[in-house]
């Protein structure tokens, strides 16, 4: 029993709807909107209401701060541990996931610091929740309340709400089924860690990992089926593309690429997960015990995706120069501020380690998003958002924006197939 | 599409080095080496106008050539600009890249042709598909042949972006494109090949930065002016220049009495940290109260009345390089002798 195991069991959802009970039918989920709002009543809030996007709506959700994907554990009916559940059952037993459905909060918590869905139209080739189903919820901060308690409280009715939906999963059939386990492997293969850096800048460009502010955590080894655990909650109020969501760490692609490898083209040797600080001591820190954590895995690669941008260029540069330094090759994920055009230096920093960079693709271009019959949220938030620029909002409805508004569009976790190329 | 085509004066039969003073002029009609390029253009794309304007006038009236080239542009609702081939002709080169700057602009799409070593091609190779031509207009044909087909195809199938495969020298231009994997399942690629020792290519390859000379030091700071510069965003209250949180395309010059008594009127315009701290508060983020402290004890001479203020978040660096070098002039301008800058 010394190897860990965790069986995502997957309910397939094809559709979202209100009605009288929350449950799923025929991969159908329906939603009890006024048990659901009041699941998540609390003195925060002086409204609390519940909409609903699906794919191809004529929908456009703004400013989006969170996307959490609705997951429980079997055996505690809890999830994310250190909010919502204990420790017992991190990373191994049995977690039921709502497939192609999520939760979307949204407010006017640092404006600008948010970001857009659209559910259908050019936006949503950009973003993975154009094309799922999603409760988004529109709750309204009471008044007098400070920017960081309103972030905390849709934070937390996020993940309430998410893990409100998913108690339904446990009564319905399930679609799939996929384990989780590091078996061992050939011995030959090429170890690879993976190096997820977790935002932790403060003033609300923080992460939450098992409960605590990252900020105040340490650079620490974990096992990949923690990661699928709710082990980390974004509480990250950045530029849109700047931000990992908490479905992204719960679903994040280097992971999964490296467990579908894992046996055949290498050995996932694990993850190090470590907050990204301002200050250069606290980021030397933190490159010290990455690359330490990686040789003590023995690692002969790492992964390393960038959360944020700027200012965190500063550890990956870092990293790849002390990991390379110890002979550990060493790949960077990123995306770019290129200029609007492509003119620009991409990175605010660089470093001759750095010789095998991925590119997630150029932030600074602009994409016209065309009007939509719908709005879930306020639309005029369109003009300040970081990314948008000051006339974005055009008369008719449609905006013109960057492509760092778009939720997800040029994620440094590398999601999409969005990359910059050079002409 | 609707081209026009911008050539010398020589090629638009005017005359030779002593017509190069001929100013800008608009034909509409086909002139010259577009006789050639319209008949191998498929039918859905024609030359609209031709513009015809002497070497020397295009540089020693650069700005306001540029100015009627984009005005042409708009006139003929132009989708693309034609410039040249300049061949080896170094300041028909230099012309027919600012025509391609002109276009580029003002986002329409530009095309010339250049003997590799013309000098225009270094300066102006990323405002348009430039293509290798040979040393002398003996190679007319060729490039024109090249030229068309290149708008044929970006007629049809939108812009190319690999400079490899079409043949334009490599612009320098960072593009968006879509590919077959995601950026995770790739970086895992490259990390298995930089391991087994397999080539491999980067996607993006390391900015190369330019290093800016510190001025000497001030020789006496007690008579010294001294401004404050910030990208932190402070802004008087409702962003009346509305100032972009993100990438921004302005700097302003704003005074102490814009942001209200004791800068308690200031806004935080700035996208990439939280605003809570500088709302009401603009001293916490461009420190004029320590400065007029330092002023009235004689540590330095006067503040200058001036504070400058942009957006420092994800600023395209040269971006930031034009700003750097207005504010440097408008500096000067004031006399002053030293500047603090602060940033987010």
């Amino acid at each position: 029993m010394k190897n860990m195991k965790l069986q995502l069991e997957y309910v397939r959802i094809d559709d979202l709807r209100f009605g009288q009970k929350t449950e799923i039918q025929d991969h159908i989920l329906y939603v009890n909107k006024a048990e659901a709002i009041a699941e998540l009543s609390c003195k925060e809030f002086s409204s609390i209401d519940l909409d609903i996007a699906n794919p191809g709506d004529s929908v456009r959700i703004i400013p989006v701060k969170d996307a959490i994907e609705p997951r429980i554990k079997v055996d505690s009916k809890g999830f994310f541990p250190g909010f919502l559940d204990g420790f017992d059952s991190v990373g191994e037993g049995t977690t039921r996931v709502l497939q192609g459905c999520c939760v979307i909060t949204t407010g006017n918590i640092v404006c600008f610091q948010e970001g857009i869905i659209d559910m259908s139209g050019p936006g949503a080739e950009y973003s993975i929740y154009a094309h799922m189903h999603n409760l988004v919820l529109i709750a309204e901060p009471a008044e007098g309340l400070s920017a960081e308690k309103h972030e905390e409280a849709v934070r937390l009715a996020g993940i309430r709400l998410a893990h409100y939906l998913a108690k339904a999963s446990l009564e319905a059939e399930i679609d799939d089924s996929e384990a989780f386990e590091l078996a061992e492997t050939d011995e030959k293969l090429p170890r690879v860690a993976y190096v997820n850096l977790v935002l932790a800048q403060g003033l609300l460009h923080d992460n939450y990992i098992y409960g605590s502010d990252a900020k105040h955590l340490q650079t620490m080894l974990m096992h990949p089926n923690e990661m699928m655990d709710g082990a980390i909650v974004s509480g990250n109020c950045v530029t849109a593309s700047d931000k990992n969501t908490t479905y992204d760490h719960e679903n994040n692609p280097v992971i999964r690429d490296l467990y579908a490898r894992h046996g055949k083209d290498l050995t996932f040797a694990g993850v190090i997960s470590s907050p990204t600080c301002t200050m250069l001591a606290e980021k030397e820190r933190g490159v010290m015990s990455i690359v330490s954590n990686a040789r003590l895995l023995q690692a002969d690669a790492i992964v390393v995706t960038e959360e944020g941008g700027g200012n965190p260029e500063a550890d990956i540069m870092l990293i790849a120069e002390r990991a390379e330094a110890a002979g550990i090759k060493t790949v960077l994920v990123v995306h770019e501020n290129a200029g609007d055009d492509g003119s620009s230096e991409p990175l605010a920093n660089s470093s001759p380690a750095a010789d095998a960079v991925v590119s997630a693709g150029n932030n600074n271009e602009f994409v016209l998003l065309p009007p939509m019959d719908k709005t879930i949220g306020h639309l005029e938030a369109a003009n300040v958002l970081a990314g948008g620029i000051s006339d974005a909002l055009k008369d008719d409805g449609s905006v013109l924006v960057r492509l760092a508004v778009i939720m997800d569009a040029t994620s440094n976790l590398g999601i999409t197939n969005l990359r910059a190329v050079t002409y | 599409m609707k081209i026009v085509h911008y050539i010398n004066q020589f090629f638009g039969q005017i005359g030779g080095e002593e017509k190069a003073d001929y100013p800008f002029e608009v034909r509409e009609k086909i002139v010259g080496p577009g006789m050639m390029l319209n008949s191998l253009l498929a039918e859905e794309n024609s030359i609209v106008a031709t513009i015809i304007c002497g070497d020397n006038y295009f540089t020693d009236h650069t700005d306001e050539v540029s100015e009627k080239i984009k005005q042409t542009l708009r006139d003929y609702q132009a989708d693309m600009l034609v410039a040249g081939p300049a061949f080896n002709a170094g300041r028909y080169g230099m012309a027919c890249g600012g025509a391609c700057k002109a276009a580029h602009e003002m986002g329409l799409i530009a095309v010339s042709g250049m003997f590799e070593e013309n000098p225009g091609l270094e300066l102006y190779r990323k405002y348009g598909y430039i293509f290798p031509t040979v040393n002398n207009a003996r190679g007319m044909r060729d490039a024109m042949k090249t030229i068309a087909e290149f708008i044929n195809k970006i007629a049809s199938e939108g812009e190319q972006y690999d400079y490899l495969k079409e043949g334009y020298f490599r612009r320098g231009l960072r593009k968006n494109i879509w590919t077959d994997s995601n950026g995770a399942h790739r970086a895992v690629n490259l990390a298995l090949a930089k391991v087994r020792g397999e080539e491999f290519e980067t996607e993006l390859e390391m900015p190369k930065f330019s290093r800016v000379e510190p001025s000497a030091a001030i020789k006496d700071l007690s008579k010294a002016k001294i401004a404050v510069l910030t990208t932190c965003g402070p802004v008087p209250e409702g962003n009346p220049d509305r100032i972009e949180a993100h990438a921004a395309t302005k700097w302003r010059i704003y005074k102490e009495d814009d942001f209200g008594e004791d800068m308690t009127g200031s806004e935080i315009a700035h996208g990439g940290y939280t605003p809570v701290f500088g709302t009401h508060n603009g001293n916490r983020v461009v420190p004029v109260d320590a400065m007029k402290r330092l002023a009235k004890e004689g540590i330095i001479g006067e503040l200058d009345e001036n504070i400058y203020v942009t957006v420092g978040n994800s600023m395209p660096v040269t971006r930031a390089a034009d700003f750097g070098k207005e504010i440097a002039q408008s500096l000067k301008d004031s006399n002053v002798q030293g500047a603090i800058l602060t940033s987010a």
